[in-house]
């Protein structure tokens, strides 16, 4: 009995010693960089000792680097070190959204975060509130290029405003800029619509007969009942989302989600209006008579995409950029003709759009990290190579179709008008023949879209850039759009803890009143539990917060 | 045995059972045809148990995959030590665990702490900051020791044991043989059905995980082949979080049916290929070990 | 003297083992005391405010907590029976196949998908339950309209019952097979001399003796009461059947993983962990004194 005692307590001994030299080992890494080094001058100055930092970010799905490199060791990376002499390492990286943020969450559980990470809003203001971010204001201040502080200031201080306001007057985080142009647009098959004799549809009922006649009169002439109506996604609406509802609830100025201003001047949630039953209602008819894909509630991007691809589907709500993807269609067919379309529009003939939120990631630097200056210079460098300022930085991995994403930083910046500023030019281009005001990389889009326009659909890269870039984005300077803005974006604190049980409701009671497994008339007693399990204490958080 | 049969009652029976087995092979052939189809037979529909346009498209691609395969060899690798190390962990805590109270007085104490920490985890989060602290993540331990000590499969074992008669070992002992001599010579040569079935289990355990693979490895290109597929194939929702044009572009040429279903075979085979081999052995080990005399 | 030298030895052969499960079990554990606490990842587990019940409060306040409840025991007791089910009435179909070949080619195949990971089952069963899988082509060959399975809270919990079921029911009737074999032919012959026909035989013997495996096995699965199938939910669900399939596992891994609701996450897994505990202990009770049988 004694011995076994004795062995026990040797097991305790040994662990103890274990558990106490274990702890310390990963925290101390690298700091190693000497805080006296000289901070180079300027936004492009090179450092004269190597400077490393660790980075945390979303990986790249699907990623189609030349064989040999990874997202973690490629040109783009080794780019920035020559430039700069920074050294960027990897501390964890994974392509899926949802395994990202597990990970994100997981290290900042752990208190173990690299020293640069791209987190969303929630976690942003998590490490704020555990004190674990460094501010940038002066590192921003002194060291960003024109280019990035050009793109903050197009948005006239919303972008950075936000942070500051987060982060108690520092600037905490470098936010991505949401551009405007994201919002859905209606996508039709032109062949179809002029096989069947229809016009292109402005009203609702209007895109209900197109619709019907897709569904039922064989606009694809093979004798054989395969085609669709509208294609779904599960998530129902969705900024800048592919395939959801969006432009039929704005049509009934319902803005679900999003926080707006009532009559009395209040902010109320968009989802829980009586215009959300109305075209709720609608949709609900529209799946009943199977003018909307019976089962998208089970589709994702992928599959819609297929459907699309196989030539299925003649309807789809989907960004301007959503034509790269209506150019597989074409590819397979080349009869295939899209057209975007402003519709359905409202009672006074407008489109309304809701405009986004202005960011949706952050980049963040880790509280004690010697060198956020070498952060935004590296962000410098790689948005100089992205936007082809620097002509060495345009040969890397040229015509391969790389992805951007590669580049250390994968946050996201531009002009807020960029993509419909982008097509006007262009439009003047083409009428001129001037290219003079075109920039570098505006100029390889041109070139394509020029192509396409001599040749059409010769090449399916250039037919999609034509229909992105050109078709589609010039519809998003159109007079009928009438760009609304939210009263409110971000989060509050009822929001970040229980928003996901209203999100989740939400969802689940749309999908069902649409796929008619609930009346239109449960939305009322949705609206009475919305408000019962959080929802009237976060629109009490979101006015004191506006005021 | 009694011989009255029926033919009518016999057909029945034997109807039933070909029908049952070919509803359990059904999905495996089903992901095998759409393999060899072509993508737009497969978007709509049209492949069951043959391929529709059969072509070698999907494994050609699979085969210019690093990913997969760089997942496939730490699957293999995980596979080969989880499975050596819960072997001997097995071995050795099945061994004196055996005993009775009356032999080994610390059975019991031994005995509850596995039925404990069977039963209480501290939960995901706590095991990641644990592994954190060790600085095992990203690593092959890993996924390898949190599971090192596989509960269920020592009861197996103690359950066996207890059954290999005692006479065997007194005699050993008579010759002088100590605990280690007698577990070698005399346990491990009397178990091996027990043993072959404890290592198909645990074969099969480690190259099923995911979930774990999921949480440790920080870099993609540490995953284990169930990890990957889960990411790739399964959870393919990456699409609804981008709004980047170029991104876009880019993904649209990436999803595919046909490849993810060569994936899933592929990720199969060793499963098929080991499993036969074992299936003579892991019967009589399930039940020896768990019914009792 | 010679007794002292093997127990030592046998210590010894349980250290790394045992080394082994404090550093990866016992050592967590202590994360626990998250579910009191308000988290905050600079002050660790040892200095976040303490905040007693009240992750506990805020769970059974949820709206959540009772569906979640309500469809972790449901399906998990749904699988329990099935499972039980099955494999017994299996068994006895498999057992008046008297050709050998035939059983152990049947019996070969029904065992392998217990070896497949849900990883691969789900992307297999998502193809296959598709409008236009293989599935819904049966149910329109026999007249029937396409039903969404993995969309629709009629159809939700059947589905992750009856894949469950698939996947194990060959490998579950494994005990049975053997309790069968263990039945004295004997008796058999007897019964045939006076003049029992199939039917009787299997009835008044066969399964009355498979009566007690059937019992032991029922009293074991007591404890799975609240494990409804973490990795099978998680590879199949979709937010419209969080209303039939959303069970305690996915949801704390949402929580904990995806929201970083740390505080709820541990205390909804302390809660599962606790129940279950007490559940394995009545039923190791139950299957000693019904069954005589130890389960350890």
């Amino acid at each position: 009995m004694r011995k076994q005692i004795l062995v026990l307590l040797l097991c305790i001994s040994i662990l103890l010693a274990l558990a106490a030299c274990g702890p310390e080992g990963k925290s101390t890494t690298n700091n190693d960089t000497d805080k006296n080094t000289a901070s180079a001058p300027g936004p492009f100055g090179k450092y004269d000792d190597t400077i490393s930092f660790t980075i945390g970010r979303q990986g790249v799905a699907g990623n189609t680097l030349p064989k040999g490199d990874t997202l973690e060791s490629n040109d783009y990376l080794k780019y920035v070190e020559n430039k700069l002499n920074i050294k960027i390492k990897y501390d964890f990286s994974v392509a899926d959204a949802d395994a990202y943020k597990q990970k994100v969450n997981l290290a900042i559980a752990s208190g173990n975060i690299p020293d640069v990470m791209i987190v969303n809003e929630q976690q942003f203001k998590q490490l704020e509130k555990a004190g674990m971010l460094e501010d940038l204001s002066s590192a921003y201040s002194k060291y960003a290029s024109p280019l990035i502080k050009g793109y903050y200031d197009s948005f006239n201080g919303r972008v950075l405003d936000t942070v500051k306001k987060t982060s108690g007057g520092k600037l905490d985080a470098l936010p991505d800029t949401n551009i405007f142009g994201q919002q859905q647009l209606l996508w039709l098959r032109k062949d179809w619509l002029d096989k069947l004799n229809l016009k292109v549809p402005k009203t609702t009922d209007e895109l209900i007969t197109v619709l019907k006649a897709f569904k039922t009169q064989d606009p694809d002439g093979n004798n054989k009942n395969d085609t669709l109506g509208l294609l779904g996604d599960p998530h129902v609406f969705q900024m800048g989302g592919f395939f959801t509802f969006d432009p039929i609830f704005n049509a009934y100025h319902a803005y679900p989600d999003s926080w707006i201003k009532d009559s009395s001047g209040s902010i109320v949630n968009g989802s829980i209006q009586p215009e959300m039953k109305q075209a709720l209602a609608k949709l609900q008819e529209m799946y009943k008579q199977g003018l909307i894909d019976k089962e998208f509630v089970t589709k994702n991007f992928d599959k819609d995409a297929g459907l699309v691809a196989d030539g299925q589907a003649g309807a789809v709500f989907a960004p301007w950029s959503g034509a790269w993807m209506l150019s597989d269609a074409v590819k397979n067919n080349k009869k295939a003709e899209w057209i975007p379309v402003l519709a359905p529009l409202d009672g006074q003939n407008k489109y309304n759009v809701m405009l986004a939120a202005p960011s949706g990631s952050y980049l963040v630097v880790k509280k004690g990290y010697a060198h956020p200056d070498a952060v935004v210079k590296a962000l410098n460098v790689e948005y100089q190579g992205l936007r082809l300022k620097d002509p060495k930085a345009a040969d890397i991995y040229k015509d391969l179709g790389v992805s951007w994403l590669n580049w250390p930083l994968n946050l996201q910046l531009n002009n807020e008008n960029d993509v419909p500023d982008s097509a006007k030019i262009y439009d003047k281009a083409i009428q001129t023949g001037d290219t003079s005001d075109l920039t570098p990389s505006q100029k390889q889009t041109f070139q394509s879209i020029k192509n396409n326009i001599k040749s059409p659909k010769s090449s399916m890269a250039d037919y999609g850039n034509w229909l992105a870039y050109y078709v589609g984005a010039k519809k998003l300077s159109s007079s009928k759009l009438n760009r609304i803005e939210p009263a409110f974006t971000g989060t509050t604190k009822t929001m970040d803890s229980r928003g996901s049980n209203l999100t989740k409701l939400e969802n689940e009671t749309f999908l069902k009143i649409i796929t008619g497994q609930a009346s239109v008339d449960s939305f009322d007693s949705f609206v009475k539990e919305w408000k019962k399990i959080g929802g009237d204490t976060i629109t009490k958080e979101v006015n004191t917060a506006v005021k | 045995m009694v011989r009255d049969r029926n033919l009518a009652v016999d057909i029945i029976i034997y109807g039933v059972l070909t029908l049952i087995a070919i509803l359990c092979v059904a999905p495996i052939l089903n992901t095998l045809a759409l393999s060899f189809s072509s993508r737009i037979a497969a978007v709509s529909g049209k492949v069951f148990f043959l391929p529709v346009d059969f072509n070698l498209a999907s494994y050609r691609e699979v085969l210019k995959d690093h990913a997969f395969f760089r997942a496939f060899g730490v699957s293999v690798e995980r596979v080969v030590l989880g499975a050596a190390i819960n072997f001997i962990i097995s071995v050795l805590m099945a061994y004196p665990l055996s005993k009775s109270r009356r032999i080994f007085p610390g059975r019991n104490i031994y005995m509850w702490l596995l039925i404990f920490t069977m039963l209480f985890q501290g939960g995901l989060i706590p095991l990641y900051m644990t592994i954190n602290t060790y600085g095992l993540l990203d690593s092959i331990w890993a996924l390898v020791l949190p599971t090192a000590v596989p509960v269920f499969n020592i009861i197996l074992l103690v359950n066996f044991f207890k059954g290999i008669p005692k006479e065997l070992e007194e005699a050993a002992s008579i010759d002088g043989a100590g605990p280690w001599k007698i577990l070698f010579y005399v346990y491990i040569p009397t178990s091996v059905p027990v043993l072959a079935t404890i290592t198909l289990f645990s074969v099969v355990f480690h190259w099923d995980s995911f979930f774990d693979g999921m949480i440790y490895m920080q870099h993609p290109e540490n995953w284990p082949l169930q990890t990957y597929i889960q990411q790739v194939v399964v959870n393919a929702n990456q699409m609804n979080n981008v709004t980047d044009p170029s991104e876009i572009k880019r993904l649209m040429a990436v999803s595919n049916q046909t490849l993810n279903a060569a994936k899933v075979f592929l990720s199969m085979i060793p499963i098929l290929v080991f499993y036969p081999f074992l299936q003579r052995y892991f019967v009589s080990g399930i039940v020896l070990g768990s019914v009792k005399e | 003297m010679k007794n002292k030298k093997f127990i030592y030895n046998y210590h010894l052969m349980l250290f790394p083992g045992v080394i082994l499960l404090i550093l990866f079990q016992i050592i967590p554990m202590f994360g626990i005391s998250i579910a009191f606490e308000d988290f905050i990842p600079t002050k660790g587990i040892l200095h976040s405010p303490w905040v007693g019940w009240d992750n506990f409060k805020y769970m059974f306040n949820m709206p959540d907590s009772y569906q979640i409840f309500v469809n972790t025991i449901v399906i998990a007791v749904m699988k329990i029976v099935a499972g039980l089910i099955v494999p017994f009435v299996f068994a006895l179909i498999l057992n008046e196949a008297l050709n050998r070949k035939f059983k152990r080619t049947v019996q070969t195949i029904v065992y392998l998908p217990h070896f497949l990971s849900w990883v691969i089952l789900s992307g297999i069963l998502i193809n296959m339950l598709s409008v236009n899988g293989i599935v819904n082509a049966v149910v329109q060959a026999f007249g029937g309209d396409p039903i969404m399975f993995l969309a629709s809270n009629h159809w939700f919990r059947l589905v992750l019952v009856t894949s469950d079921v698939w996947k194990e029911f060959g490998f579950n009737t494994i005990i049975y097979l053997a309790a069968l074999t263990s039945i004295n032919t004997s008796l058999y012959e007897a019964a045939a001399i006076d003049g029992a026909g199939r039917w009787k035989r299997l009835t008044k013997i066969t399964i009355p003796l498979l009566i007690p495996t059937a019992v032991l096995l029922t009293t074991l699965s007591l404890a799975n009461v609240l494990n409804a199938g973490f990795e099978q939910i998680l590879n199949l669900y979709n937010p419209i059947v969080y209303q039939t399939g959303d069970v305690i596992d996915t949801y704390v891994y949402r929580a904990g993983l995806l929201q970083a609701q740390f505080g709820l996450a541990t205390a909804l897994g302390l809660l599962k962990s606790v129940i279950s505990f007490i559940l394995i202990a009545i039923s190791y009770r139950l299957a000693y004194r019904f069954a005589n049988y130890r389960i350890f």
